[in-house]
Order: C-alpha cells, then structure tokens, then sequence
C-alpha cells in the first residue's frame, strides 16, 4: 500500500480546501454549516460503533476503556514534560496544548476510516468507543495542571490573591461536551435498536457518509490554511511539537493497540490515529474559558495548522506502515 | 409633544462565547433588569475570532444602566480581565426612552 492510497477523495478534498484558502477563493461554508456537518459524522460513527459493538467482546471492551483512560491521561502528560523540557513554553501554554494532543480529533480519526475501507482493510469497532473514552481525560489534565500552577505563583507572590477554580462548570464541560454525548448517545442506540429498524437509517448514516466527509475535510482545509498564516508567531519549538507529538503519540498507540489489545493492523492503526491527533472542537472552548491564562491561538494553531494536516497527509500512511511493520514483528 | 428620556449609560461588552455563561451570571448578580446579545465577528488580541468554532466565536452584551450600576459591572469584569480573559468593555452616554414599561428598571 504506497501513497497512492491517499488519493481518497476526503484528503483530495482537504487540499482542495488548502488551495482555495491560497488562491484567495471567497469560498466559505454557511454559518453553522461545519458544526452541524460534524454533529452528523459523529452521529453516524457511533451509530456504526454501537452496532459492531452489539456484537463484541466484552472482556476486550473493558480493556479498551481501561487503555484509553491511561492514554488519555498518559499521552498529555508526556505531551507536557516534552513541552516544559527547554523552558521555553510557559506551564499554562504547555498544560492547554498538552490537552489538546491528549485529546482526539474525530475528523483525522475518521479519515483514517475511509482510508483502511478504500484499502479494503477490516477493523476493530473497540477504537470508536476509545475515541470516546479519549475526549475527557486531557481536559482534566489540563484544568488540574492550571489550577496546580496558579496555586505554586499564588504560593510565591504574597500579593497575589488566589484564584480559586470553579470545577463543577469545568468538569461538566468536559464530559458533557456535545461531542462526547452524541456519540456515547448514538453508540447506545446503535447497541440497542433492532437491526431491522437500524436498516432504515443506513441510506443517512452509511450510504452518504463518505460523500459528508469530503465536504467537512473541504473546510477544515480553508481551516488549516487560515491557521498556517500564524505559525510565525507560535515560533519553532511549538511548531516542532506539532509534529513530534503525533509521531511520539501515535508509535504508542500501535504498541498498545498490537501488544496490549491484540488488535489487528486496521485497529491498532485506529488507535494509533486517535493517540496521534489533537482536538481542535470540544477541547478549545474548555480550554478557552478553564485557563485563560494560556494563549488561544497557540493550541488552535498547532492542532489545526499543523498536526491535523500532518497526520492526514504523512500521519495516516506513516502509521500504517509502522502498524503492519510492528505486527509482523 | 416631547417624549420623556432619562439619561444613563450603555456598557458594551464583548467577550468569547465560552465566557457568555459566566457574563449572564454576572449581570444577574448586578441584578441588571436587561440585556441584548448578539453573535460578534472581529479581529483583536486574541486573533481572528470569524465564528468558525466556539472557541472562536464573540458575543456581544448591550446593557442599559445607571452610571453607579454600569461602574458595578465594570468593576465585576477586572478579575477576570486579570486573569486573562478577553475582555473588551466600554460605556457610552445613554438617552433611553422610558415608557412606562420601562421606567421602572435600572435606568
């Protein structure tokens, strides 16, 4: 499988976004439009997810929450050390960035999807309920590394008053996101509703979902090239991190996925897809409004203007390769 | 035949849609009668916020108050300015007309 299997039509689409935002297109989606098209790919992922999963193995299922529950704290916590390891980055940058690697990208995860069914490649439903289970734990990590260093300065400076942090809004945010409840929701019925009345929804959830994709991936292209116009100000040592981090995250993702669940190639190439991505829709606002502190077109930047085009560009047949190497091992 | 105005100020609030919660509260503490929001495009320190996502969405709050309310609410915003949330708040001069419905409330 070479490079050639990237000339799918979603990541066509993505470059396509890219070069309508370089050539100065006044292409621009409807206001809301993005939102809404996202609210359907998860819709239709967890419906997908819930109805594998009727069928799965619990033990491995269990096993699945429990590994992403350390990924997604394990995964922003290297994320910090590497970014706090030269002092360059302040620890309220570096706790909301590392939030953001911790979490997942559902649009780079679902590429991934395309791309192994273009391949022909089966796998695992177990990383969908991951992607789920990996949207909270870095924000947690985040708000708990903030409110950790606001209270270490109010600690050394007698004059400042403490800032005490109001968890139960935070905490609510991070595990009542929209996206985290509709796709535990869809994952639910899609366990639950009876195949035969499922059938009926396929045309909206299955038949048509490739074609919502490369209209989402058009503009999260116009997205990412917008953000590209401010890598200058995020400076090199961020702009390495977005790429080092994806690499770091998803090299532990195949280990886990192959080693540890003894997933196939197409799952362990999932995993590795979701422990490569950062989010740039449900952790941003939490982010935004938990630390403040930390500056808002760095995280945005980096997770939009540079890992997701990176991981959907070189990420996705990098991680494959590396997966179908290590399970041949 | 003159209409009855009454002077007070207009405070202008700009903030990102992830703080309009904590704002809504703050007004209400303020025990403000009113306020009108609307969804706000623009460019600032925080960078472009084009309404992309929620975390790059502005809300803007007109509020029509007493000069003693509008400081009150003034004074509210600082803490969170300092702590760095952006926050942009001005007042202007206000002639609001007062029916009776509304003359009652903070004005």
């Amino acid at each position: 499988m070479g490079l050639d299997s990237l000339l799918i039509p979603a990541v066509l689409f993505f470059a396509l976004g890219v070069f309508a935002k370089l050539i100065n297109s006044d292409l621009k989606f409807p206001e809301g439009m993005t939102k809404g098209i996202g609210i359907y790919l998860l819709l239709a992922i967890g419906l997908k997810g819930g109805i594998a999963l009727s069928g799965a193995d619990f033990g491995l299922a269990i096993s699945s929450i429990i590994w992403g529950i350390i990924l997604g704290f394990g995964l922003p916590l290297i994320g910090y050390f590497i970014l706090r390891f030269r002092n360059k980055i302040s620890k309220f940058d570096a706790a909301a960035i590392a939030a953001h690697y911790g979490s997942v990208s559902a649009a780079t995860f679902l590429t991934a999807v395309a791309f192994l069914e273009v391949s022909g490649v089966t796998y695992e439903s177990y990383p969908i309920i991951m992607m789920v289970i990996m949207e909270s734990p870095a924000i947690i990590f985040g708000l708990v590394i903030a409110a950790m260093v606001r209270k270490q300065m109010a600690a050394g400076d007698a004059n400042a008053a403490e800032v005490k942090t109001e968890w139960g809004p935070l905490l609510k945010e991070a595990f009542t996101n929209g996206s985290v409840v509709v796709l535990i929701g869809a994952m639910i019925i899609g366990t639950i509703a009876s195949p035969e009345a499922l059938e009926k929804v396929m045309p909206f959830t299955q038949e048509i979902f490739m074609g919502v994709l490369c209209l989402f991936l058009l503009d999260m292209g116009m997205e990412a090239a917008k953000k590209a116009h401010t890598l200058k100000s995020a400076g090199v040592t961020l702009v390495s991190f977005g790429i080092i981090m994806p690499l770091v995250g998803g090299t532990v993702g195949i280990i886990v996925g192959i080693s540890a669940l003894g997933f196939s190639v197409g799952g362990a190439f999932l995993l590795a897809i979701l422990s490569a991505s950062a989010s740039y829709i449900a952790v941003p606002p939490v982010m935004r409004y938990g630390v403040p502190e930390a500056n808002s077109s760095y995280y945005l930047t980096l997770s939009l203007g540079i890992t997701f085009p990176f991981n959907v560009v070189v990420g996705i047949p990098l991680f494959y390769q590396m997966t179908t190497m290590y399970a041949a091992l | 035949m003159s209409v009855e105005m009454t002077k007070g100020k207009a405070v202008h609030i700009v903030v990102n849609a992830t703080f309009e919660r904590q704002l809504i509260k703050l007004l209400k503490q303020a025990e403000v009668t009113g306020y009108t929001q609307l969804d706000a495009r623009g460019f600032g320190y925080s960078g472009e916020q084009d309404g992309h996502s929620e975390g790059e969405t502005n809300v803007l709050f007109i509020v029509l108050v007493t000069t003693e309310k509008a400081q009150q609410i003034e004074e509210s915003l600082v803490s969170y300015i300092n702590r760095g949330y952006p926050i942009v708040s001005y007042m202007t001069d206000a002639d609001v007309l007062t029916t009776n419905k509304y003359r009652k409330p903070t004005i």
